[in-house]
């Protein structure tokens, strides 16, 4: 069963007076078949969580464990096989290849990760469910803020990870958008049982998820 | 090749403008090469063309053959090497056609010997008598015609031009192929002595050291006047416009990558290998450079189509592949320095603040 765990991590950054802690003692968990939000303000360690969780950067302190196994963000090598192959990421700008058609943008991700992507007809349900079916042709900059965020989600789910790591996914999305997207993610955690972790200040997607919690000054709290 | 096909396709005048720059380097760089060799064959092809190993002359000409005058004594031991043969070099002006003049290269030749029979004549026949020449077809675009009559240097008589010949330069001037009984009276010197030098397809064993000096053919290439001057020039001409292209190119990259710099990013936050974006960047490089190499290849060709004949230039098909090869690979020299912006890049950049 995939499952995130983060023991104790804390991130600090900088010395001295210029310290900062990012994140204090975070515990937390995320598990197959559940959405997980974490809310919080500018500036509450949320991005510093993300890149935490999804392998990009290691903690000053504390334990990252994916299905049961200590991460070590440290080797390059396992780091990147672990975000092509166990997650995907939605993130908040510049996450469509400006010069690729929303069609190459999910080729790309067929030619570096060749096994284990959507099959066609799985793929094309999550298009329409995007309403982004008709866009496969155009170019990012051919496309809205809320197409091009929905985009990102279907090129996300494409490569078919174990871990959905989204960051402000409905930044950009009017309320009717944002209603379709949390279904949409709390069906891909679901009926796809996957982990998906939202990271956002969006108070609109709390009624999707199944955890929910609240950071602020790098300390974190659940409260669902 | 995927990512960098699809950018050139989408960033199409980008592209063309940088690929359009790098042509134009390109084709300067052809040119210039194919002038600064064909400057060099203006000086060489008449030696080259006699498949010239060594040559002997006398010592106090300082290895500027058309100045060495050699005695019949100091040639005497020489020509016992059957393979040696006299040449008598003079640069003289031609006169033809009443009012034509023309600088030209007398060369005397022994008609008996290889280099006589070996000439390559485009048109005309070979001399039968000791007043008929072959010239240089470089004359022919001058006026002159089979049949014509010329005079020569200090020569008193009249010869008649009874032939062309090819790759007939020496010294950058058009040679006039002629009897070695005649050279004496083109140069105005005396019948004492016997031939300018000594040339030979092998090397040539000489006894009198004193007054004979032996040089190879690229010794005899250096000795020419203005030769080495010319030479450098050019190597120093062609050496600094690769220095610019490797130049330009590392700055087109280098802003091109800066650009896509936050894109890089993401893809790298996705788990893309940096190894897979580098390959894609030395692709792009291939690809722009393969490109704008081969039109200022096309650039070249025509230009050299469109010049005058007067134009020295000489094409040689080696030099150009090895000149194309070598820019291609002065373009992915120049793309170490975007590659080392991609190491760089921290997987975490792609996630905002």
């Amino acid at each position: 069963m995939a499952s995130l765990k983060l023991v104790d991590v804390t991130k600090v950054f900088g010395e001295g007076t210029n310290e900062v802690v990012a994140l204090n003692r975070v515990n937390f968990e995320s598990r197959q078949g559940e959405l997980t939000l974490i809310l919080g303000p500018s500036g509450s360690g949320k991005s510093t969580l993300l890149t935490i969780i999804g392998g990009l950067q290691s903690p000053t302190s504390g334990e990252v464990y994916v299905n049961g196994q200590l991460v070590d963000v440290k080797d390059v090598k396992s780091s990147d096989f672990f975000r092509l192959n166990q997650v995907g990421f939605v993130l908040q700008s510049h996450s469509l290849v400006p010069f690729l058609t929303v069609k190459k943008q999910f080729e790309l991700a067929d030619r570096v990760k060749k096994q284990n992507n959507l099959q066609t007809e799985q793929f094309n349900h999550y298009l329409q469910i995007l309403g982004i079916d008709q866009l496969l042709d155009k170019y990012p900059n051919q496309l809205s803020g809320g197409q091009s965020q929905r985009v990102a989600i279907a090129r996300a789910i494409y490569t078919n990870p174990d871990f959905i790591l989204a960051d402000e996914p409905t930044a950009a999305l009017d309320s009717g958008r944002v209603k379709k997207v949390g279904e949409l993610f709390k069906q891909i955690a679901t009926a796809e049982d996957k982990a998906v972790v939202i990271v956002t200040h969006d108070l609109r997607l709390e009624q999707f998820a199944d955890h929910v919690y609240h950071i602020e000054d790098g300390a974190i709290t659940q409260t669902k | 090749m995927f990512l960098a096909i699809n950018e050139m396709l989408k960033e199409k005048v980008r592209y063309t403008l940088v690929i359009a720059v790098i042509t134009l380097i390109s084709f300067l760089i052809f040119i210039l090469s194919a002038l600064a060799l064909g400057l060099s064959n203006e000086n060489t092809a008449a030696v080259n063309s006699w498949h010239t190993q060594s040559v002997a002359l006398n010592k106090d000409a300082d290895g500027n053959l058309s100045q060495s005058l050699m005695t019949q004594s100091m040639v005497t031991n020489l020509k016992k090497q059957s393979h040696a043969e006299t040449v008598g070099i003079a640069p003289a002006i031609i006169k033809y056609k009443q009012n034509h003049r023309d600088a030209a290269t007398y060369i005397g030749l022994d008609k008996s010997k290889a280099i006589y029979q070996t000439l390559k004549i485009v048109s005309g026949h070979q001399p039968t008598n000791q007043d008929e020449v072959l010239v240089s077809d470089k004359l022919k675009n001058k006026g002159l015609s089979l049949g014509d009559n010329i005079t020569i240097g200090m020569l008193p008589k009249k010869l008649v031009v009874v032939g062309f010949v090819k790759q007939a330069t020496y010294n950058m001037a058009p040679i006039v192929y002629g009897s070695l009984s005649n050279w004496s009276g083109v140069k105005g010197v005396s019948s004492h002595y016997a031939a300018s030098g000594v040339i030979s397809q092998k090397n040539i064993a000489i006894e009198d050291k004193e007054n004979v000096s032996v040089l190879t053919r690229q010794q005899l290439f250096n000795k020419m006047p203005g030769y080495t001057a010319q030479n450098s020039t050019f190597l120093f001409m062609i050496s600094f416009l690769i220095i610019i292209s490797i130049v330009v190119v590392a700055i087109f990259l280098y802003i091109l990558t800066i650009q896509k710099m936050p894109n890089l990013a993401v893809l790298r936050t996705q788990g893309i290998p940096s190894r897979y974006l580098i390959v894609n960047t030395l692709s792009e490089t291939t690809i722009i450079m393969t490109i704008a190499v081969s039109l200022g290849l096309v650039l070249c060709a025509i230009s050299s189509w469109l010049l005058p004949v007067a134009v020295p230039m000489y094409f040689d098909p080696y030099l150009i592949i090895s000149v194309a090869f070598g820019l291609v690979i002065t373009g992915i020299i120049a793309a170490l320095i975007p590659i080392r912006l991609i190491m760089k890049i921290e997987p975490k950049q792609g996630i905002g603040g």
